[in-house]
């Protein structure tokens, strides 16, 4: 009689070993193990990430809009885009991740028709569609977004959003305030500029947030930007 | 009364003492010595098992996220069970054990915290276990396999504009924030204040933090209502808060000369919307990024896709009187 019930209380036993083994009622961690855990964590990531939004932007602003070369041609980009919506897209475009708008960096010249408080309109040669260029307060993405800069770069979105801001004021700051006193009608303009593009009526007028803009005095550029003249 | 021998209940309760004691034990260790489940996925043999652990199911908009993506999951041929952390960290990683333990093949995940919650997904991916985090972000970017966030600065910076054509350029407002620990929170405020601010004429004379909560925020509101009684605005970081400051204000009689707005595109503020009780919220996509999320996670269980793009964007659209016609509760009308 003891003995069965010794197997019964020692099958019981293993039973419920087994069951803590997959279901343990608690757990031993070292204090503040998960804390540590979590700030290594952060450490790796922030090692991966860009040293600092501010930094990142200048690279950014040194580098690829310096050179010019991540823009595409406002007539290119007006033909293309009657050829193939999608190929324009695709081919000029960067999609601001799953079912965002499309966001372009545009170059071009053009003579300035209106000014306004916080726009221009350009007339482009060549082309009977226009250019409107914001000359007001810059808050959005619209160049982040142009400029191709990748959520996955940032740890923190909270850095990642940062940079569109530093980027808006150095447009704001360093693009459209030394040139604003210089634009009024009949002036000539280069310029460089960033564009969300949903749908047709996006396209004329194209409406840029210039990141790079010159006048144009007797066939040169006289650039007010430190990034000199538009390419 | 019979009674157990001396002998075997010696036995019994020193091996009760060691089942106690020992069990415990194993947390981190037994999890990080698990064997990579990746190594038998390509054959197809072992049972595709989806763990969707959501942050909170006591608001309706993360009901909707955890229930999408398990139904999702299912519709794919998966197997899925749906976790509630209850807004609780230690709710979270105890969850997480769990699914580590019993064999789940990959996690849906809603984060509690944006740095808390790094280590329980480091260990789930230790344990060879993909985890996809929608909604919420965890700070890093090599923990995750991916992670689908709503792009709340865009929705808020959209939203900031839509206040200062509505409000006009000068008056008083009110920021209700969320839960302070979580990115959501300051990237919709930060965006808000990207476009507010430049409005010097703007002023905001109390920001308090509600939690994302219904019930705090109706507390919160009316405790400033007390030394405020001159406000043109509230801003809120959620749906939920909306409605909380919107009963508060209905309560002090002050419901038609103060604009409230929201964030997430919530059932009950699609509807005060449309009856002008709410000014405006920015529409979230809980379906999508649910449906996105499961079928992610079907491509990497049964498909081997492993090229995921780290922090995906999730697009967001304002929604306000003018276009409440297209947008039903979470999301765009079919």
């Amino acid at each position: 009689m003891a003995r069965r019930r010794l197997f019964l209380y020692g099958g019981l036993l293993i039973a419920s070993g087994i069951a803590c083994c997959f279901f343990p009622l608690f757990h031993i961690r070292p204090l503040g193990g998960e804390r540590s855990a979590t700030g290594h964590q952060s450490r790796v990531a922030d090692e991966s990430a860009p040293a600092n939004p501010a930094e990142f932007a200048e690279s950014f602003w040194a580098g690829p809009l310096r050179e010019g070369e991540v823009a595409t041609d406002v007539t290119a980009l007006w033909k293309a885009f009657e050829a193939d919506t999608s190929r324009a897209r695709s081919e000029y475009g960067n999609q601001a991740g799953l079912g965002g708008a499309w966001y372009f960096c545009v170059r071009g010249r053009g003579i300035v028709e209106t000014v306004e408080k916080n726009w221009l309109i350009l007339a482009v040669a060549g082309d009977s569609r226009h250019v409107r260029l914001d000359l007001g307060v810059v808050v959005d993405n619209t160049v982040r977004e142009s400029l191709g800069v990748k959520a996955s770069s940032f740890a923190n979105s909270q850095d990642f959003n940062a940079v569109s801001a530093e980027l808006n004021r150095r447009v704001e700051q360093k693009v459209i305030a030394p040139n604003r006193p210089l634009l009024k009608p009949g002036v000539e303009v280069e310029f460089v500029g960033c564009a969300r593009i949903g749908g047709q009526s996006d396209l004329d007028p194209i409406r840029l947030i210039p990141i790079r803009l010159s006048v144009i005095a007797n066939g040169h550029s006289t650039g007010a930007d430190d990034g000199g003249p538009a390419p | 009364m019979n009674r157990m021998p001396v002998f075997p209940r010696v036995i019994a309760s020193i091996a009760v003492l060691l089942l106690v004691v020992t069990s415990g034990c194993g947390g981190n260790t037994s999890n990080t010595g698990t064997s990579p489940k990746s190594e038998n996925l390509g054959t197809g043999n072992k049972p595709r098992r989806v763990a969707v652990i959501i942050s909170t199911l006591n608001n309706p908009w993360f009901v909707v996220l955890g229930e999408t993506a398990r139904d999702r999951a299912i519709e794919l041929g998966d197997e899925a069970t749906l976790f509630d952390s209850q807004n609780d960290t230690a709710k979270e990683a105890a969850h997480f054990d769990n699914v580590i333990a019993a064999g789940y093949t990959a996690i849906i995940f809603n984060p509690t915290d944006a740095d808390g919650s790094i280590a329980n997904v480091k260990r789930a991916k230790e344990a060879g276990i993909p985890v996809f985090c929608i909604d919420r972000e965890i700070n890093s970017t090599d923990a995750a396999t991916a992670q689908l966030l709503s792009d709340n600065y865009s929705g808020c910076v959209e939203l900031g504009k839509y206040f200062v054509e509505s409000v006009g350029e000068e008056g008083s407002y009110v920021e209700l924030l969320g839960l302070v620990g979580d990115n959501n929170t300051w990237n919709r405020s930060k965006g808000f204040h990207s476009v507010v601010d430049r409005y010097p004429g703007l002023k905001m004379v109390a920001q308090q933090s509600a939690d994302f909560d219904r019930n705090k925020a109706m507390e919160v509101m009316e405790s400033i209502l007390q030394s405020q009684d001159d406000l043109d605005a509230v801003f809120c970081g959620n749906d939920a808060m909306a409605m909380g400051a919107y009963q508060a204000l209905l309560a002090a009689g002050k419901a038609d000369q103060v604009r409230v707005f929201g964030y997430d595109g919530s059932d009950d503020v699609v509807t005060s919307i449309s009856q002008g009780k709410i000014a405006a919220t920015v529409m979230q996509y809980p379906k999508v990024m649910a449906r996105t999320a499961a079928e992610y996670a079907h491509e990497y269980l049964a498909n081997g896709k492993r090229d995921f793009e780290q922090k995906i964007p999730v697009n967001v659209d304002l929604v306000t009187r003018e276009n409440i016609g297209d947008f039903t509760g979470f999301g765009r009308k079919e």
